[in-house]
């Protein structure tokens, strides 16, 4: 009878064991998302852990990533702004401007294409390697500075025995691939729906004002067209999640510029034809998330547009007339421009309206929370 | 089996095929020239790093026999080479301080009637992570996030205060970073000097980059290899690519045989 017991013993140890073995290999990360929403997807050679998220965040806020010291991400991806800077463009660690602005982060692990105006971008990891090391403009600096990055994770006494804890099958882990990874997981961390939007989805019809349920059946409409390229759970076409099957991406003249009556953008800046060098491309750019649009001014690639005041006087006049200078033309005569940016009437309270939903779109936890505020 | 293992396997394969009875030791060495006259980073020179692959000797006859280059852990690897002319001092800002004048290798033994190499990164290894390749690869000045694939060439040369700079790889690709299928403009530049000796160097010289500025040019005319760019309109004749369609049309006009 005891030996019995003793074998019963030991078949449940080892079906424990093996269970807790089997969840240990490969514990699920938790996303902290409504159950509803799908995963973003993960790249199989950077799976999320916990650790490697603290670590990337750790890096993503050190300012030793820079050439001078100065600059860190976080300095162009501010948590408050929902990880963008404020500013029409952002300026690198040497002072150079760069002709673009900082996007959001939130939710950029959902983005099936990276940047403004790039059709090859698709993973994280890949996009880091742009601020660290690009030189036109410099943004990080840290081109010819490899060995640097390598050294900052083997010498400082906290990434030391992180980075070999989240690394632990690496001969050498103090590799500047690992700190990328790690960055890049911590920038695909910062998932989020929790806006007044979200929770009138959820069921609380309070959630969202009269003013913004009346701008939510705005936005949605053919009249104003917003949604065909702000559509879906992120508020941009250029979505995909883990279980998406069919992948969309979009590129979208909005007729800003039109220098020379053919369409031209400012050369510093002229969107997916500087990478494909075909003239159908030109001032075609990503229609970017609009959640936290709020908070996320000033508005379009360049900045150009500084309130969301703005930007529906201008999707309302169905392109922007730029009177003189050297950027003047009449970007609604674009040829290249997007047949949903075609103009509309816009009453005073249907402005009211639809700037309550668009503020609706802010999520405070996401702006706020420890998990991805500065660790330093 | 890890990338080392196979490489290990590999050398001996490499020493049989590179010690043929005939096989003599091979040097080409390459100078920085503005208009004639040696360049440096004391004057006009700014930037000057590219790839060479595809090297071979051509016999009087006209066979080409291809240049085996070896492993050096840094500057040659896998059939390619990176010549680096700028020491990152002076008016080379932005640059390394070491470098590598010369691509070293053996080849058949036999007499030299000239020399013909790409300026270019293979297509097969153009387009991997960077983070992940063998040296010359492994250069990040090198690479170019955001266009997928390498710089072949970084040269820059400075006039007073108008300089001209040219960033050449490959544009126009399609796919996606890691996974490019393939690319509309490959902007890899084959070179030919008929008049090649050992023991001769190759000069590079920039000042055809300079003598293509229009007059009215700005400060700086920068060509990052933009298909729809002016400046590479400018520029990439210089290399022998139309500066519209970007085909392949003349001899580039950079490289040649020192005097």
């Amino acid at each position: 009878m005891r030996r019995g017991w003793a074998l019963a013993l030991a078949v449940v140890v080892l079906a424990a064991g093996t269970w807790l073995w089997w969840n240990g290999r490969a514990p699920a990360y938790d996303w902290g998302i409504d159950a509803r929403i799908p995963a973003p997807p993960v790249p199989v050679d950077n799976p999320m852990s916990v650790a490697k998220v603290e670590l990337g965040r750790r890096l993503f806020y050190d300012r030793r990533l820079s050439v001078n010291g100065t600059m860190a991400c976080a300095t162009c991806h501010l948590q408050a702004l929902a990880f963008t800077d404020g500013r029409p463009v952002s300026v690198g660690a040497t002072g150079e401007a760069h002709p673009r602005g900082a996007m959001s982060l939130v939710n950029v692990a959902y983005a099936s294409r990276l940047t403004w105006a790039n059709n090859l971008l698709s993973r994280i990891e890949d996009q880091a390697l742009i601020p660290l090391f690009s030189e036109h403009p410099v943004e990080m600096g840290m081109n010819g500075r490899e060995d640097a990055i390598a050294d900052l994770l083997r010498e400082d006494p906290v990434y030391q025995r992180s980075v070999a804890n989240v690394f632990p099958r690496d001969e050498d882990p103090y590799s500047i691939i690992n700190a990328v990874h790690a960055i890049a997981a911590f920038v695909r961390s910062i998932v989020s729906f929790d806006s007044p939007y979200d929770a009138f989805l959820r069921g609380d019809p309070s959630a969202l004002s009269p003013a913004a349920q009346r701008g939510l059946d705005l936005f949605f409409s053919e009249r104003f067209e917003c949604f065909h390229c702000h559509g879906g759970f992120n508020f941009t076409d250029s979505s995909t999640h883990e279980n998406a099957t069919i992948e969309s991406v979009g590129f979208h003249n909005n007729g800003l510029y039109n220098l020379d009556g053919e369409g031209a953008y400012p050369p510093d800046s002229t969107g997916l034809i500087d990478l494909t060098g075909q003239r159908r491309d030109m001032g075609r750019f990503k229609a970017p998330s609009l959640r936290n649009v709020a908070v996320t001014a000033p508005y379009m690639h360049d900045g150009s547009l500084a309130t969301l005041d703005d930007v529906l006087d201008h999707y309302a006049a169905g392109g922007r007339v730029v009177e003189s200078g050297p950027l003047a033309g009449d970007g609604r005569r674009s040829p290249f421009k997007s047949e949903f940016v075609r103009g509309f009437e816009l009453t005073d309270a249907e402005r009211a309206d639809l700037l309550a939903f668009l503020h609706a779109l802010t999520d405070e936890r996401v702006l706020t929370d420890e998990r991805w505020s500065d660790p330093f | 089996m890890s990338i080392t293992a196979h490489l290990r396997l590999l050398v001996p394969l490499w020493l049989v095929a590179a010690c043929g009875p005939a096989d003599a030791p091979f040097e080409m060495r390459f100078v920085a020239a503005n208009g004639g006259v040696p360049a440096d980073c004391a004057g006009d020179l700014a930037d000057l790093r590219f790839y060479v692959s595809e090297l071979a000797v051509v016999r009087p006859d006209g066979r080409h026999d291809t240049v085996s280059l070896g492993d050096n852990g840094r500057w040659q690897g896998q059939g390619i080479g990176l010549v680096d002319l700028e020491g990152g001092a002076g008016t080379c800002a932005n640059g390394t301080p070491d470098g590598n004048d010369r691509i070293v290798g053996r080849v058949a033994d036999g007499e030299v009637a000239g020399i013909a190499f790409r300026i270019g990164v293979p297509f097969e290894r153009n387009h991997a992570d960077p983070l992940l390749a063998a040296p010359p690869l492994d250069d990040m000045s090198m690479h170019w996030h955001w266009r997928s694939g390498y710089k072949f060439l970084r040269a820059a040369v400075k006039d007073g205060d108008r300089r001209a700079s040219v960033h050449l790889g490959s544009a126009g690709c399609r796919g996606a970073v890691t996974a490019i299928e393939g690319c509309d403009r490959p902007n890899r530049v084959d070179v030919h000097l008929p008049g090649w000796r050992p023991g001769v160097a190759v000069a590079v010289d920039l000042g055809p980059l300079l003598d293509a500025l229009p007059p009215d040019s700005g400060p700086v005319t920068h060509c990052e290899s933009g298909p729809a760019d002016p400046a590479c309109a400018t520029l990439l004749p210089v290399l022998g690519f139309d500066g519209r369609t970007g085909e392949a049309l003349t001899e580039q006009r950079l490289f040649h045989t020192a005097r």
